[in-house]
Formats: C-alpha cells, structure tokens, sequence
C-alpha cells in the first residue's frame, strides 16, 4: 500500500508550498516526509509551507513529522511554516503535550510567505527576479516599503 | 423483643392520626389564623386564598402520611407525596421571595397549632401526651428542614443559571486594530469559564485573522492553578494557531499567588498595564503611535528636504 | 445507538479507527473541540496496537453514566506482549520505542476516565470513556 495518498507538493518560486487536504495514514506521513526532503534538495528551495488549515486532527505521529522537517530542512538551509492550525487542533495538542517546538506556525498563507519574506529573508520569486524587483521598488518609492 | 417496643408507640403514635382526621378542619382554620396574624405573613407575596389551599393539602398529606405510614417516621415512604408536596411549594416560596427562615416557620407553627389540642386529649396520660408530643415534633421539625433544604437549592439553583447568563455575556472579545484582539477579564474565574474564554478566543483569532490578542486581567481579583493553567493553556494552543498573546493588567497580588503557587509564566510576555499591551501589540503588527507634534516635525523635515508630504500617508498608528 | 468493533491491523485500520470515532462522537452530539480529543486518542491508541502487538481491536460505545450523562467508551485491547511498568508508561516523557512518549500520558489527558489492565505476556487493554 506504498503511495496510497499523494499530497501535492507546488513550488512557487523558491517555497515548496505542501497543501495537505485529507486524513493521512502513517505510511503517507513518512513518504510526505521523504518527498519534501529530496523536493528539497531537488529545487534548492529555501521555504517550506505545509497547508494544514484542512486536518480535523493532529496527533503526534503527524506532530512529530512536523518537527522533524522543519529540523531537517533546517540543515538544509530552508525554513519551515505551518499554516492554519485550527483552534480544535492546537487545543488537542498543548493538551497531548506537543509544542510543536521549532516550528514557525502562521494563521494563513499570507502571514505564512510574509514570515518566510520578511524574517527569513526568502522572497518567492527568483534570485535574479528579486533581484530586478527590489531595484524597481528602490526607483519608485526611494526606499522600501 | 423490638416487637414489643415497636408496637406501643405504633399505637400511641395512631392518636395522633386520630386528632388529625377528626379535627382536621379545626387544626386547619387555627393554623391558618395564626399565620395571618403572624408578622410572617406577607400578602404581597402569597394570597390567602392561596395560602388556605397550600396549607389544606398540607395538613391532608400529613394525616395521611401518618396514617398510612401507621405513625412511622418522615422518612417513611407513605410520607412520599408529602415531601414532594414540600418540594414543590417550598421551590415556589423561594421564587416568590420568602426567607428560608419564613418557610421554616410557616411548616413549624403547624406543631404549635396541634400541641394544645393533644395536651386537651390526653390530659390525664402523661405517658401517652409525651410520646405523641414527642413524635410531632420529630415529623414536623423534618419537614421544616426539607423546606429550608429546598429553599436552598432553589436559591443555589436561581445562582447557578445567574452565573451562567453572566458567563456569556463576560467573555466579549474585541477587535481593537486591524489583527489585533483584546480579552478585557472581569471578576471570578472559574475552571469552566476560563475554558469558554479559551475558546472564545481561539476562534476569534481565526475569523478575523489576529496575529496579536491582548488578555487583560486588571478585573481578576484572584487566581488559583487551575485557572492560572487554563491561561498557559490558551497562550500555547494561540501560539501554535500563529498569534501570540500579551498577559496585561497583573495586580501584585496575583503575581504574588502566582509566584507562590510556582506557576512559570516567563513564557508569556507580560505588560503592567493594557496601554503598555496595545503599544506592544502595535509594534508587533509593525505599527507604531506617534503624537501629532511629532508627526508634523517629520513633515516639516520630509518638506524641507524636498519631499511632497501630501504623499506620505498620515503616519498615526495602523495606516500603512 | 451500538456499539461498534474496528480491527486493528495497518495504518488504514488507525484512519478508520478515528474517523469512525469522529463520527460517532458527531452522532452522540459532542462539540467540535471534543470530536478532535476522543479522534486522536483513538489514533494514539490504535497506533499503539498496531505498532506495539500488531493486532488487536477498539470497540466504540456509546454510554450513559448513573447520573444520565451520555457519553462515549472506547476500548483498545490486544493480546500483545503488554506493558510490564504500567506506572511508568504513564509518566510524561517515557518512552519503549523512539520518540514515542507522548501517547498514554497524553491521551489520559484528552479524555474523563483512562484505565489500563496490562500485564507482560497477557496483553493490553485500555478503557477510556469522555462525557457529553
């Protein structure tokens, strides 16, 4: 039963935008896992975003994956946010004793790519596109914004 | 052995089911006199019409009750419907407004009222009047304590729902600024209401998309452990939901209680006052206050360096 | 309502596992927030058997206390190798397997009642029950 589930991993620029959308089993927890890593490597993308604004539950298997790629992908130079816990879900979980330590967790997508810009300094376009942006907004405002 | 004893106080205890089925009417009227006269009786809570009914069918429960249960004790089940009739009236008497005191006078006047009555009957048998004195005395004294037990918890009850309208109506959460929540906390908190707040909270920071939530706690007086983890509780589930929480308003002593209870609160930021939170908050959403004064310094410099302030939005707080 | 029996075996068992839990606790009229507690116990607790027995069962039940609370049993029950300290499988922070250590203590704190009857070589049984 390898692969029964496949959770879609997009790249946008360089953040690996990971939507998660349905009860997943363990097996599809630790492929997840796997695939996000070698994406990783693959794309040399330096954000991750893992969508899971969709999941009813939480519990520590899923908590502990959580953990692990962001640790992971911080030694591969990438960093991790986790989008949309819902207010059941991170109830359960302080109760369970999961913190989620080392995690950076975000209300939405869009707080999520502004964590990943503005503190973590990933923009989501390219290198040379970022590069021709900031000089455009440097030439229209003065400074930026 | 226990026959034997049983018997002679079964019998003794029928006269007095005798004095109440042949007097019955007589018990009743000087019963009733007697609490209209008294400084008990309030006409603007209770009729009399109301009061001569109540206090028929309680007299007829009773002498039922005795004589089913031949003289047994209150606790016997043929004084079954006479409790539930207690229950009832006692619960109607406490809505009304009555004192538990009142309601235990107006079943115990009964006994003074049946007390003369008894002595006249058995006035040559002193061995059979102290019995019976005796036994109705031990029933209606129960009596009284069921209607001042079920004053009580009528009250309790009344307090109860009180406390739960007034739960809702506490835990308001407002939105002070864009993405910014504030949770003013007024008076006692319990386990079940910090639980609500909790919850209230979370899901308010989800519908408007909070980043920042401020609990102000200037209105709490005191603070246990229980509610003390309800509060560490929120402020870890808000942060793993993406917001993060400001603790404003902590007197000394509930800082004190809380230092002495050895609750960590290190992990939670902390502001005295809920004016120190909101700047806080502010600057946390990346905005800042900046006074008037100030604000048209900048402006003068910004024009006396050639840029066009018309252009340069308003910088008060929140404007982007 | 019955009671219902889910086989514990794979990793699917454990997503039936709590989705019919889910379910169920939806039926009896639990609130969301408590949907999602009785859901991961019953994912904790059947990974527990899936992992540490290979197989065994969770019965969900829904139930009424003596005082008329309705409410809803689960029990896990395997005939694995069971806990030989059950005292220490309960301590915050213990842990037989890698990483594990959350689960039991955890789940205890999710749920009204937790009792355990486990004894090595005799299996494991877990009752939890959540009221309404």
């Amino acid at each position: 039963m390898s692969g029964a589930q496949r959770i879609p991993i997009l790249k946008v620029g360089r953040v690996l935008v990971v939507p998660i959308q349905t009860d997943m089993d363990d097996q599809t927890v630790v492929h997840l896992q796997e695939r996000i890593l070698s994406e990783l490597e693959r794309t040399r993308a330096r954000g991750v975003l893992i969508d899971i604004s969709l999941l009813e539950m939480v519990d520590s298997f899923i908590g502990r994956m959580l953990s692990d790629i962001a640790s992971m992908a911080r030694i591969m130079d990438a960093r991790t946010v986790v989008v949309g816990i819902q207010p059941a879900v991170a109830i359960t979980l302080v109760e369970l004793g999961l913190e989620l330590s080392g995690v950076s967790t975000v209300l939405n997508v869009d707080e999520g790519i502004k964590l990943l810009r503005d503190e973590f300094d990933i923009e989501e376009r390219e290198d040379d596109e970022l590069f021709w942006g900031e000089l455009n907004l440097l030439g229209e405002h003065g400074h930026r914004a | 052995m226990a026959e034997q004893t049983a018997a002679p106080m079964q019998d003794s205890s029928r006269r007095v089911a005798e004095v109440f089925s042949t007097r019955r009417d007589e018990i009743l009227n000087l019963w009733i006199k007697d609490r209209l006269e008294s400084d008990d009786f309030r006409d603007e809570l209770i009729s009399k019409k109301e009061l001569r009914q109540q206090s028929r069918q309680l007299v007829e429960l009773l002498s039922q009750g005795i004589a089913d249960s031949g003289g047994g004790q209150f606790e016997d089940p043929a004084f079954d419907e006479l409790r539930r009739f207690l229950n009832d009236i006692s619960h109607l008497r406490a809505v009304k407004g009555y004192t538990p005191m009142e309601n235990a006078t107006y079943v115990s006047a009964l006994r003074n009222t049946v007390r003369p009555m008894l002595v006249e009957d058995f006035e040559g048998d002193a061995a059979t009047l102290a019995g019976e004195l005796g036994y109705l005395a031990s029933v209606i004294d129960k009596m009284a304590l069921v209607m001042v037990e079920n004053y009580i918890r009528s009250r309790e009850e009344t307090i109860r729902q009180q406390r739960a309208d007034m739960m809702e109506l506490s835990t308001p959460v407002i939105k002070v600024w864009d993405k910014i929540l504030t949770l003013p906390i007024i008076g006692t908190l319990d386990s079940r209401r910090a639980q609500l707040m909790m919850e209230a909270l979370l899901q308010r920071i989800v519908e408007t998309g909070s980043t920042v939530a401020i609990l102000d706690i200037t209105g709490v007086r005191t603070m246990d452990t229980l509610v003390a983890n309800h509060l560490i509780k929120t402020v870890t589930a808000a942060r793993l939901m993406g917001a993060r929480c400001i603790l404003t308003g902590v007197s000394p002593a509930i800082a004190q209680t809380m230092v002495q209870l050895g609750i960590d609160l290190t992990q939670i930021t902390t502001r005295a006052q809920m004016s120190d939170g909101v700047k806080l908050a502010l600057e946390m959403i990346g905005k800042t206050i900046v006074s008037t004064t100030a604000l048209a310094h900048l402006r003068d410099g910004l024009q006396r360096n050639g840029a066009k302030p018309a252009e340069q939005a308003p910088a008060a707080a929140g404007n982007k | 309502m019955e009671s219902t029996a889910i086989a514990l075996e794979n990793d699917q068992d454990i997503v039936v596992a709590r989705g019919e839990v889910r379910t169920l606790a939806a039926a009896i009229g639990f609130r969301s927030l408590d949907q999602t507690r009785l859901a991961t116990v019953a994912s904790e607790l059947a990974r527990n058997i899936v992992k540490y027995a290979s197989r065994g069962q969770m019965i969900a039940q829904p139930t009424r206390s003596p005082h008329g609370r309705e409410g809803l049993r689960l029990i896990f029950e395997d005939d694995g190798p069971g806990i030989a300290n059950v005292e220490a499988a309960m301590t915050d922070g213990f842990s037989t397997s890698k990483g594990m250590g959350k689960g039991l203590p955890g789940s205890r704190r999710l749920v009204d009642e937790f009792t355990i009857d486990s004894a090595p070589g005799r299996g494991t049984r877990i009752t939890v029950v959540r009221w309404l």
